[in-house]
Order: C-alpha cells, then structure tokens, then sequence
C-alpha cells in the first residue's frame, strides 16, 4: 500500500505543480499589470506546466494499471470532464509552443489575446479536474 | 554514483515496483436483492449493500451490466436503481480506490427482471 500511496502522491506533486504554472503563469503575464516583457519566459513556465499536466496525467493511468491492471472506472461526466480536460491541455501545449515558435513577430495585442486563451485553458482545465475528481 | 547513491536508488525502485495487491482486505456484501431473485421492473428495486473498503480502498461503484451506475461512499447503505429493463441483469459492487480503480474486491449477484 505503501508503495502505491506514493507513487500515486508524487504523480500528484507533478499534475498539481502543473495546474499551479499553467493557470499561474498567464494570469500573472497579464495581471495586475501586464508583464508582457517577460511574455516568453511565461511560455516557457506555461508550456513546461502543461507538459507536466500531460505526462502526469498519462502517469496516474500506468500507475493504476500497474498495481491493478486496469485503468480507473469514469462515469459519464467524468469521462467527459476528462476529455475536456485533455482537449485543453493539448491546445494549452500547442499554443504556448507555437507562440514561443512564432511570437517574436506578435504585435502586443495578438500576445495578450495569447496569454488571455492560456488563462482561459488553464481555469477550464482545472474546472474540468474538480468535475472529473468527484463525478468519478 | 557511489555505493550510497545506488543502493538507495535501488531499494526505492525496489519498493515502487511491489504490486500492493497482497496486503489487506477489504469486503463487500450485497444484502438486498438477493443473487438469482426474480424483480418486478413495475416495483422500486433498491440495492443494499455494505462494504468494508479495507486498507486499499477508498469507496464503491455500483454496476449494472458492467456499467458505472452510482458512486456508494456510505460504508452501508442503499441504492435506488433506475428502471431495469426486463431479463437479466448483473449487479455489481466493487470497491475502488481513491483513484476510482477496482482493487479487485467486490460482489456481483444476477437478478431476473420481469
């Protein structure tokens, strides 16, 4: 039991650091004051945080099929909420990448509008998690 | 890596990889209806239940025909199933752990509905 508590609790030290950068890292690019200076360094933090999400994520799936040879039994809503929530994290992964692939030659206006849809991924996200946690 | 360094590396990769599967128990009971009991589809069918999640587990699923119907988080209660369609049908009760994975206890009864 010892062994499955933690691997199952380290997973989650990575998936909830990664909702933390996610939604932590676009809000603070753009609030209270717009630090769009720093905007590719936020998108280093967003694409590293949804990258953890997914690996995470992914992880919780390989830990249960370790110790019990089946993945977790989702009900309607939480599955979902599961599907939302990997649809946000691949297009939250896919932004921050193509921002930090193409975002030099952004005006200002097309980086705020970037980091507003990250913010907007990142509270679906963590909306759909709250869903997929107790409609299981 | 020196010795220390890999000797601690290899008693937590050790202890990672021990399936959990043979440590506690836990028990499951389905009270009501009992298994092989012929249901009128016309009458409210309430499945009762108790269950000892035990170390691994955490709560329980209900299954109709091997689908997640309710989530029991009640150590021993009832539920109120949807209408059954008429012929036979499976009911389950597993529990699960807190990642809502089957830890491989449960009880499963079969009713006729009619």
């Amino acid at each position: 039991m010892g062994s499955e508590n933690l691997a199952y609790a380290l997973t989650q030290v990575v998936h909830n650091f990664g909702a933390a950068g996610v939604l932590g890292g676009a809000i603070f690019a753009l609030w209270p004051t717009p630090r769009l200076e720093y905007a590719r360094t936020f998108a280093w933090l967003i694409l590293v945080a949804w990258g953890m999400q997914i690996a995470s994520g992914a992880l919780f799936g390989v830990t249960s099929l370790h110790y019990y040879g089946e993945t977790p039994d989702l009900s309607r809503i939480a599955l979902a909420a599961l599907a939302v929530k990997v649809a946000a994290a691949i297009t939250g992964f896919l932004l921050a990448a193509f921002y930090l692939y193409r975002g030099r030659a952004w005006s200002r206006v097309s980086v705020k509008r970037t980091f507003r849809s990250l913010a907007a991924l990142g509270a679906v996200a963590l909306t759909a998690a709250a869903f997929l946690r107790w409609f299981s | 890596m020196n010795r220390k360094h890999f000797l601690a590396t290899l008693a937590l990769g050790l202890f990672l990889a021990i399936p959990s599967t043979s440590f506690g128990q836990g028990k499951v009971l389905i009270t009501s209806p009992v298994d092989g009991a012929t249901l009128d589809s016309m009458d409210e069918i309430r499945l009762a239940y108790e269950v000892n999640p035990g170390p691994r587990g955490d709560h329980a699923h209900l299954y109709v025909d091997n689908k997640e119907v309710a989530i029991l988080r009640e150590r021993k209660g009832s539920y109120l199933l949807e209408t059954l369609s008429s012929g036979k049908r499976s009911l389950c009760v597993k529990i699960v752990n807190k990642a809502h994975v089957p830890i491989g206890i449960g009880q499963c009864i079969q009713v006729t509905v009619k």
